[in-house]
């Protein structure tokens, strides 16, 4: 993927394009607005990483004029710790995900990918298949190898997003925010409990594991001959 | 100061002119009146006058007529007459014959009289005089004048008063504005001073407020309403860093000790990876106590209230109903929920999730296995109450007021992991959306109650409406 970096802070840039590079990504980065609208107007990009807070020109308003100059490339905005209201503002500029610094390089990375390869919205798709496992969502009804498995409405949001993501690893809080609308840390055990009652309706009795644990990361729902 | 000043010198300016302004005007009016009608009675004196003369002449001829002269003379007063034949020569009067002038005229005179023994002469000065002329059928001119001195000396008394009462006036005018505008400047000058005594750090000193109504004292209320706000905001932000200095010491020395482990003792990259892991973990969970400070006074400062919209808190409540009773389940309690459907309130949605969230997960994290937690959401009256209750602990009466403070944690929960937020941060939301909370004695537990009142939520009655329709 090519991706472009705008951040102002020379650490944190430097620790984000090396990151993305061991992940096999190219990386431009740009330490300034007026740079990265430069960059981000002229040249092919799958994903850009923004600053919030830039000198020259401010993160938000650099993701609108890049918006309004007709450029459709996923932007993922970071900010600084505790903006409750700069999430809305964020979005409404026109950003397509957002994330609180500091964070973990994991949940950077699972949020690039979902955002690069964010499938088109497909209209006619009903059902949704992985391996054995069948979602129609139109009668809210789940399938494994035949057999019909009863899900809560939770289960059945939480399997949905899984299957989307597929083979995209989800992160913990990404769960939190897109399956419950949850912007703040729970302090109790909540995608672990749904996640293991899911697997135990899902994978349980089944010849393989459908659902799997990402280290560290989150969670990844393929197929079990899809090695990584 | 330089201002004050000047805006006494302007105040005043501006009412000297107001002053003299007024009394020139009606000096003009009174002047011209008075000329007017004085005027207009002395020409009406002279013509009846010239005209009786011109009748006594026609009746009875020159010598009565210059006899009615002298005797009208004789009553003395500032008259002029004068009667002449064709020819030019004096008959009779005090005044020298002129060139025969019809109806009313300007005169200037000198007394003039004719004797057998002085012969004609004339004495005084040149006065000025009204005077009307008339001919007669023989060519004989009868005059008959007066003075117009008694008219000068009434302008010249009107003069005299409309100076000095103008004079009075300004010096009235100039001390009026003077105290006028010193007596605003003075209330002007209290804010001042209150201002300076702020910025000199009396934070709590607040200006006169003299409870009559007017505009200035409207604008000292609302000063001293304004800096209530920031020095409570102040206060707030105070005890959030000295909160901060003191409940970030422990898992800061924790992080440090950790990370001194990882450099000093670690003798495999696993023992190196577990303390490096131990340090991220402490700085996490620091992050996390920062997050939920900055989050608790972001939503003191009141700004989230802008963006308050209708939400529905029975689906709301729903969502954390069926999240936390499988969590709840997992570490062997109970969770029961009666969430009555329908129920909207004007607030924050994403802060209202959190309040319910934090309360049940209290509820959750701080009772002994096997509790059973009631979660209840229902409307009473027009109040929305919404409780979380358990069979727990409980908290001790004496600390019930406390646990809604920052860091605040009961001594059996200091082992459970936590900042001692959550409820201060449901405080925190709960008084944002005009909100009460009760902690009640449960016997044994606690029950938590969160009361959205009626009058509180007016404004989100014709927005639910309008949502709803």
């Amino acid at each position: 993927m090519r991706i472009l970096v705008i951040e102002d802070d020379r650490q944190t840039a430097q620790y984000l394009a090396k990151g993305l590079r061991q992940q096999g990504h190219v990386v431009e980065v740009a330490d300034n607005g007026r740079d990265g609208l430069f960059l981000a107007a002229g040249e092919k990009f799958d994903v850009m990483v923004v600053d919030r807070m830039l000198p020259g020109l401010d993160g938000l308003g650099l993701v609108k004029t890049v918006r309004s100059a007709g450029v459709k490339t996923p932007i993922l905005l970071l900010t600084t710790l505790g903006g409750i209201d700069d999430r809305v503002a964020g979005l409404e500029a026109g950003s397509d995900d957002y994330l609180v610094k500091p964070f973990a390089f994991a949940e950077l990375m699972a949020r690039v990918n979902a955002l690069a390869r964010r499938p088109p919205i497909a209209g006619a798709d009903t059902t949704l298949k992985i391996a054995d496992l069948e979602m129609d969502l139109l009668r809210r009804k789940v399938r494994r190898a035949g057999a019909d498995i009863e899900l809560t409405p939770l289960e059945f949001k939480l399997l949905e997003h899984l299957m989307r993501q597929t083979p995209r690893i989800v992160t913990r809080t990404m769960l939190l925010e897109q399956v419950w609308g949850f912007h703040f840390d729970p302090k109790t055990s909540v995608v672990e409990t749904h996640m293991s009652r899911l697997r135990g309706k899902i994978d349980k009795g089944f010849a393989c594991e459908l659902i799997h644990t990402a280290r560290g990361s989150g969670y990844v729902l393929r197929m079990p001959d899809a090695t990584r | 100061m330089q201002l004050a000043s000047s805006l006494i010198a302007r105040l005043t300016t501006l009412y000297v002119i107001l002053f003299a302004a007024s009394v020139a005007i009606l000096f003009a009016l009174v002047w011209f009146v008075t000329s007017r009608s004085m005027t207009a009675q002395l020409m009406a004196n002279v013509q009846r006058d010239a005209v009786s003369l011109a009748d006594e002449y026609r009746a009875t001829g020159a010598a009565a007529a210059a006899a009615l002269v002298e005797r009208r003379l004789q009553r003395g007063g500032l008259a002029y007459y004068l009667l002449q034949r064709r020819d030019g020569a004096w008959i009779a009067g005090n005044i020298a014959p002129v060139s025969p002038v019809l109806g009313p005229l300007d005169l200037q005179v000198r007394l003039f009289s004719r004797g057998e023994a002085a012969g004609e002469r004339t004495q005084g000065d040149l006065r000025d005089a009204i005077g009307y002329g008339v001919l007669l059928g023989d060519g004989t001119f009868v005059l008959a004048g007066e003075d117009v001195g008694r008219l000068q000396a009434t302008r010249k008394a009107i003069l005299t008063a409309f100076s000095i009462g103008g004079g009075v006036s300004v010096i009235l005018a100039i001390l009026g504005g003077l105290a006028l505008s010193a007596g605003f400047l003075r209330r002007v000058e209290s804010v001042n001073r209150t201002a300076r005594q702020i910025m000199a750090g009396q934070l709590d000193s607040r200006v006169t407020v003299r409870d009559n109504g007017d505009e200035l004292d409207r604008l000292a209320a609302n000063l001293n309403a304004m800096l209530d706000r920031i020095q409570s905001l102040m206060e707030s932000l105070k005890q959030v860093s000295s909160d901060i200095a003191h409940d970030l010491r422990t898992p800061l020395a924790r992080l440090r000790q950790n990370l001194e482990t990882a450099k000093a003792s670690a003798r495999t990259v696993e023992e190196f990876r577990s303390s490096t892991d131990a340090a991220i973990a402490e700085t996490d969970s620091l992050l996390k106590t920062f997050s939920a400070l900055l989050r608790i006074a972001q939503i003191e400062s009141g700004s989230r209230k802008a963006g308050f919209a209708s939400v529905d808190v029975s689906e709301l409540f729903e969502l954390v109903a069926s999240t936390f009773a499988a969590v709840a389940e997992d570490q062997g309690h109970q969770l029961v929920s009666d969430i009555q459907g329908g129920i909207g309130i004007s607030g924050d949605r994403e802060l209202l999730l959190q309040l319910a969230t934090n309360l049940v997960e209290n509820a959750i994290r701080h009772t002994p296995s096997g509790t059973k937690i009631e979660f209840r959401l229902h409307k009473e009256m027009d109040d929305v109450i919404t409780t979380v209750a358990d069979n727990g602990p409980g908290i001790p009466a004496a600390e019930r007021g406390k646990v809604l403070r920052r860091f605040y944690r009961l001594e059996a929960s200091r082992t459970t992991p936590g900042s001692g937020l959550g409820l201060a941060l449901v405080a925190a939301i709960a008084d944002l959306h005009g909100a009460r909370i009760g902690l009640i004695d449960h016997g044994p537990g606690l029950i938590v109650e969160v009361c959205f009142p009626a009058s509180a939520r007016s404004v989100a009655q014709p927005l639910k409406n309008a949502v709803r329709s």
